[in-house]
């Protein structure tokens, strides 16, 4: 809220809108200061206790138990802290992302866009609607959506499911190829996806912290052909294994 | 072969870039300024904390050693043309086959009384911007002089750190003898929208000192005292003939080039900023100090330069800035007064945008967008191919060059042409979106 009503007083700053990043490289926080450090330390640190020491995170779970009640019937867990505090950064952070950029229409509706999906794809129907399933993600970034194993749980699961198997597969294979030849990558990055979302809200007043060099862009080359190399011959091997009784992953089971 | 380059600006670096491109011959950068080459329209983000200053060097420092580019950081200071030999202040002496002066500007100083009093400085370097730095250390008032391009991007910097500034500016208007009125209007009240006292048809007659030599006030021509701690002289900027000083050389405010960029001197070559043509271009200045004019000549020049001589062609003219929050482009020929030229304008109600189209009966011959973003190929293209007024409203929809979703505003345009045209009925044919991006993907796959 406190952020909140900031962001709004900013709206009185300028007489003018427009781009405003005036002090920006002066900031600490901004500019890898002390204060830049010890929220990278502290959100990094949120993700060490999610993932191996979620015990630690009993008593903030409490705190999310009344919400998680409400929405799911169940008690919060590390997960549901982790995806509440993920949507909260992304709201405010949109509101402050809007009101920055409130003389540019097409950032207006992009942010409402990725807070929207969010918010209703990411967080609320997977919450209580098709428990887990995300809409808004595709393979080969929710690689184990096109396993087999997949395929099997959901026809299983009748009618819903077998559409979300072909909801998944449509976007992959169809649709992603054809809005990416058009619009490029930044319809889903930018759009849709929720690391997006928080790249452009949250992320927004640190990008001019990103390495530009051309050493960085060839790292970051290599890294996303390869995951996307692996999970191509993951997922086909796979299938194969499938279709063929286990060939290939029979003999690792003995 | 040895080729020796004074000046690491726009200029001096296309040249290098280019003779490297086409040849293996030995190149050498020399410059004071600094060791890498930096862009100096991005200077005023720095000092807004924009961005730091390694952010706004265009390649990364392994660039030149990978290009085989050597780079002195040290100062000219004389060019011996019988021996083919420059002199640096550091001592050394540089030989050279060709020599390419590509020395930029300097801040013009009109002689005025206080000009040289501490707290009194120009916008044009990497050292005027650590001198600016200190100089506004602590400081709450300041008076720009001249209002041009530097003196409307010093006021925003200025205002970023939230200092008072009187802006004097000779003209009856902002830079009224590039922008058209109705434009030039528009942006003295952007400018006085940012909290800047803007006082129009008003000269500096003197800055006035205090204690330790430093600027307490400048006194105006109506006879105003002005008290402040920083007076900006941004009052244009000439061509910098400090380095052929003693030497046979000609220049007359810049150094004297052909079409060619050749100097009176056999291999030795000037341009950008500090070159001036002895017979100009039709509908162009002698003297082209602007970033894009910089960069043509040099392309043109590294080829002369590497055995095919090649003539500088200015082509369309076009160029781009920003006031304030208002973005603006120009191409072809604006405010130029071309006989029985019509001009069509438009102007959004906030006052804030504004496009002006002008024409002959052969045809269009510019643009000038405020606020507005229109791509410069088509721009161009219609202009070179003469387009008449009529095809190129039809098709304005292919210009727009604004994000998605942004207001289009080329139909009110073509309202007031029919409106003032009686008899004339010009349909939009082309707006842009899909249509367009259609036939676009089509031609760049
Ligand atoms: C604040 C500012 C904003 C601007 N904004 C725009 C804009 O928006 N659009 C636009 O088109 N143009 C703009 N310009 C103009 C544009 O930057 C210049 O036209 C362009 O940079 C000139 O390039 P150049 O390579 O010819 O010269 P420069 O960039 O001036 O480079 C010349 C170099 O040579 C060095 N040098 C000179 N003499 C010697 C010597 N004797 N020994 C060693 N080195 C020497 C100088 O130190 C300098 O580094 C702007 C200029 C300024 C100052």
């Amino acid at each position: 809220m406190g952020a909140l009503i900031f962001f709004f007083a900013q709206l009185k700053e300028s007489p003018v809108a427009g781009v405003k990043k005036n002090n920006l490289m002066f900031l600490s926080m901004t500019n890898r200061g002390m204060l830049g450090w010890m929220t990278a330390v502290f959100l990094t640190g949120m993700y060490v206790l999610i993932y191996w020491f979620p015990e630690l995170l009993e008593n903030v779970n409490r705190i999310f138990d009344p919400l998680s009640y409400t929405l799911t019937g169940n008690p919060a867990n590390q997960w549901f802290l982790y995806g509440t505090l993920y949507t909260i950064a992304i709201l405010v952070m949109g509101a402050r992302m809007i009101i920055h950029n409130r003389h540019n229409k097409y950032q207006i509706i992009r942010t409402i866009s990725v807070m929207f999906f969010q918010l209703v794809l990411a967080y609320l129907i997977p919450m209580f609607i098709v428990n887990g399933f995300f809409f808004t993600y595709f393979w080969p970034l929710k690689f184990e959506y096109l396993f087999p194993s997949s395929y099997d749980y959901l026809i299983q699961s009748g009618g819903i499911g077998m559409f979300m198997f072909f909801w998944a597969a449509v976007m992959s294979f169809i649709a992603t190829p054809i809005l990416t030849y058009f619009y490029g990558k930044r319809w889903y990055c930018s759009w849709v996806c929720g690391c997006g979302a928080m790249a452009e809200t949250l992320g927004d007043p640190f990008r001019q912290n990103s390495d530009k060099s051309l050493k960085s862009w060839k790292i970051e080359r290599w890294m996303v052909h390869s995951v996307l190399l692996i999970i191509i011959i993951i997922t086909a091997l796979l299938w194969i294994n499938s279709t063929n009784d286990n060939f290939i992953l029979k003999r690792f089971y003995k | 072969m040895n080729i020796v380059i004074i000046g690491n600006g726009i200029t001096g670096i296309t040249a290098a870039r280019n003779i490297r491109k086409r040849s293996n011959h030995r190149i050498t950068v020399i410059s004071s300024e600094s060791k890498y080459f930096f862009s100096r329209t991005a200077l005023m983000y720095v000092y807004m904390g924009h961005e730091k200053f390694n952010n706004i060097q265009p390649y990364e420092d392994w660039f030149w050693e990978k290009n085989k580019i050597d780079l002195i950081q040290d100062h000219v200071t004389y060019i011996d043309t019988e021996n083919k030999r420059i002199d640096l202040a550091g001592g050394i002496a540089v030989i050279y086959d060709k020599l390419i002066i590509a020395a930029g500007s300097k801040s013009n100083k009109f002689g005025w009384k206080g000009q040289d009093l501490h707290g009194v400085q120009g916008l044009y370097s990497l050292q005027d911007l650590e001198l600016l730095e200190d100089n506004t250390k602590n400081i709450s008032r300041c008076v720009i002089v001249g209002g041009g391009l530097i003196g409307i991007e010093l006021a925003e910097m200025l205002r970023s750190r939230n200092i008072s500034v009187s802006m004097l500016v000779r003209e009856k208007s902002y830079w009224n003898s590039i922008l058209p009125e109705r434009e030039s209007e528009m942006i003295n009240r952007h400018i006085m929208e940012h909290h800047i006292d803007l006082r129009l048809s008003c000269e500096l007659i003197e800055i006035v000192g205090g204690e330790n030599k430093k600027v307490r006030s400048v006194i105006t021509s109506e006879g105003d005292e002005i008290e402040c701690e920083l007076v900006g002289l941004t009052a244009g900027v000439s061509p910098n003939t400090n380095v052929i000083k003693n030497t046979k050389i000609e220049s007359n405010r810049g150094i004297l080039v052909n079409e060619f960029l050749e100097t009176n001197i056999a291999d030795i070559y000037a341009a950008g900023d500090c070159a001036e043509f002895k017979k100009g271009f039709p509908f162009r200045k002698n003297i082209e100090q602007v970033w894009y004019t910089g960069r043509i000549q040099a392309e043109a020049l590294a080829q002369s330069v590497c055995g095919k001589r090649t003539a500088y062609e200015p082509g369309v003219w076009f160029n781009s800035a920003k006031f304030f929050d208002i973005e603006y482009q120009t191409y072809g020929l604006v405010n130029m007064n071309i006989e029985d030229e019509k001009n069509l304008y438009w102007e959004d109600s906030s006052g804030r945008k504004s496009i002006r189209i002008v024409y002959t009966k052969d045809g269009v011959i510019g643009f000038n967008l405020m606020g507005i973003r229109y791509r410069q190929e088509v721009c161009i293209k219609w202009i070179e191919e003469k387009r008449s007024i009529e095809f190129v409203l039809q098709n304005l929809g292919e210009a727009n060059f604004d994000p998605e979703f942004f207001k289009q505003h080329e139909a009110d345009l073509l309202e007031i042409f029919n409106s003032e045209n009686t008899g004339k009925k010009i349909i939009l044919r082309k707006k842009r979106g899909l249509d367009r991006f259609l036939k676009q993907s089509k031609l760049s796959h």
